[in-house]
């Protein structure tokens, strides 16, 4: 049986948070699926000057969110609200329905526990001006994601706008005494598939490892997890990772044939390139009745993708 | 197997299926507060499922308490929505909170999306005995071109878990002083008292103690805890006029 993958050495806040959250039961259905959390030792695909970075548990140390163009809680903050999250959904019916229909199967709230690995999304999007409600600002920027377990399964994931102005208190949110108080987007909640044998988001050494195995080529840089397009939850991340050189891949359906040196890695480890058209703007329609914006998308941030099969085969 | 037994197992069916019907018709598939207002949701294949609060009246125990309202929105149809927005206004209309969430593919390939608040309850004017309102609106962009429907407006209702009771002389002699005291049950102390007769502000404190006159007449305490709860008792005041002296 594989271990759970050993905690985040930069997410030394974060055990209070498991402490304070749901007790492990260590209920894991032992019918279903093992997933898979622990890449191995993955030094021979990352390049010498990215060695530095593993801890000593073999997980890449991340670096913290970059701020951003509003306020930006930290990855303690959205950990405990990602907790409170949870606990609201296990009181509410309909959250309860939907993470059952997307786990397959009931979920066990008492045996939930944060994973304390929490990860930054970027956002592919500029920020939206501050005249735009707060649930669009929120929406179009970027997001933590947070992993709930039961034993060693993934069972809910939640997504939490790290521009959201609620706190988590005593177990529930609290936002600022404002009225009217302009909300949402602050939470998406996912039940991950029970047969799933992955998390969400993928963890970054097990995108690392199959790329690396897929190409036989290194990685050349830390990876850089991409929150997706705002019509699609942002559990649908990629991340991006850029390799030592170019290698070949041809893309699923079309079956033409790229080289490319940046490939990603979305939902279940499946291999993705940028397209190869990107739209440089979205438009965004203004909520508060002012006129809508075309929103620009960042360069090198791709927010549509085409499945790929990679290749070692090395491209000019 | 019995008519009478055929007649009951029928009329059960029947007010089975009314229920059914009556969940698609206005696209809410729950709600345990009345919908005051809707539209727009037929042929959209849009459902809102409005699953706070479980119960109305909602238990209140004072102003500016905190509750849930919301639900869960699913596209089954177009999938021309983009943002689903929830406002709340109180008893004076005023919009207490706004929230504005997309609609999104889910990993299981859904179009949904889910609307819940906290919102300060019954800070309107009048407060418990009043109701907020949560409004649902759906906003399309199709085209470049926005629109709001569907939406629908429910009413939420607020039951006081304060209690007041006056006790007293109902039926004094004319001109007597009577006294007549408040009983609260509930709420969170101190409290504060506000007594009227027949409609005036007569005073405060737990007791109202005054000469009858020769009249009849209706005595109310409004009662105000520390938390801003609120309740009203009402008390009739029938004093023996003596009806051989003037008309009655």
């Amino acid at each position: 049986m594989r271990r759970l993958a050993k905690p985040f050495p930069g997410a030394g806040l974060l055990p209070v948070l498991i402490v304070a959250g749901l007790v492990s039961s260590c209920s894991s259905d032992p019918t279903g699926p093992k997933q898979v959390w622990d890449a191995g030792d993955i030094r021979r695909f990352l390049v010498d000057s990215l060695l530095s970075r593993l801890a000593d548990s073999g997980t890449l140390i991340l670096p913290l969110p970059e701020p951003g163009a509003y306020p930006q809680m930290l990855p303690g903050e959205a950990g405990e609200l990602s907790l409170a999250a949870v606990k609201i959904a296990e009181r509410t019916a309909s959250f309860r329905d939907a993470l059952t229909r997307q786990h397959g199967r009931p979920v066990n709230f008492a045996s939930l526990v944060l994973h304390p690995r929490i990860y930054f999304a970027v956002t592919p999007y500029e920020s939206l001006p501050e005249q735009f409600h707060n649930g669009q600002r929120n929406l179009y920027g970027p997001y933590y994601l947070a992993t709930f377990l039961s034993g060693e399964r993934a069972v809910v994931s939640v997504a939490v706008s790290a521009y959201g102005e609620g706190r988590a208190r005593d177990g529930t949110i609290v936002f600022p005494n404002r009225t009217p108080l302009l909300t949402g987007n602050e939470f998406q909640l996912q039940g991950i598939p029970f047969k799933a044998e992955y998390s969400i988001p993928f963890a970054p050494e097990l995108a690392i490892r199959l790329v690396g195995e897929a190409t036989s080529s290194r990685i050349a840089e830390i990876p850089v997890l991409i929150r997706p397009r705002v019509t699609r939850a942002v559990q649908f991340a990629h991340w991006r990772l850029r390799l030592d050189r170019k290698v070949k891949a041809q893309v699923r359906g079309s079956g033409a044939t790229r080289c490319s040196d940046v490939v990603y890695v979305g939902l279940a480890g499946k291999f993705f390139l940028a397209a190869e058209s990107q739209p440089q703007s979205e438009v965004v329609p203004d909520l508060r009745g002012g006129p809508a914006l075309s929103l620009e998308i960042r360069r090198g941030l791709p927010v549509d993708f085409e499945e790929a099969f990679l290749t070692p085969v090395p491209c000019e | 197997m019995s008519h009478r037994m055929l007649h009951r197992l029928l009329v059960v069916f029947v007010v089975f299926s009314a229920a059914c019907i009556d969940d698609v018709g206005d696209g809410l598939g729950y709600h345990a507060c009345e919908v005051s207002q809707s539209s727009g949701w037929s042929g959209y294949g849009l459902a809102l499922h409005h699953q706070e609060p479980k119960q109305c009246p909602v238990t209140f125990r004072y102003r500016s308490s905190t509750f849930e309202t919301g639900g869960w929105i699913t596209d089954n149809g177009t999938r021309n929505f983009t943002f689903a927005e929830l406002v709340v206004r109180n008893s004076d209309n005023v919009q207490v909170k706004w929230t504005a969430n997309s609609f999104y593919e889910s990993v299981d390939q859904k179009w949904e999306t889910n609307l819940f608040v906290n919102y300060p309850a019954a800070t309107g004017a009048a407060g418990v005995s009043g109701f907020d309102r949560s409004i649902f609106r759906m906003t399309q962009w199709v085209s470049g071109q926005s629109g709001t429907l569907p939406s629908a407006e429910i009413k939420i209702s607020y039951r006081s878990d304060m209690t007041a009771s006056i006790s007293g002389n109902a039926t004094p002699q004319p001109y007597e002083t009577g006294t007549w005291t408040a009983s609260i049950s509930g709420g969170v102390g101190p409290y504060e008292y506000s007594w009227y007769r027949d409609g005036a502000y007569v005073g405060s404190g737990e007791s109202y103690t005054a000469s009858v006159g020769n009249s009849r007449f209706p005595l109310e305490v409004h009662v105000t805890d520390s938390q801003g709860g609120r309740t009203v008792s009402s008390f009739y005041v029938a004093t023996q006029v003596d009806c051989t002296q003037i008309s009655c």
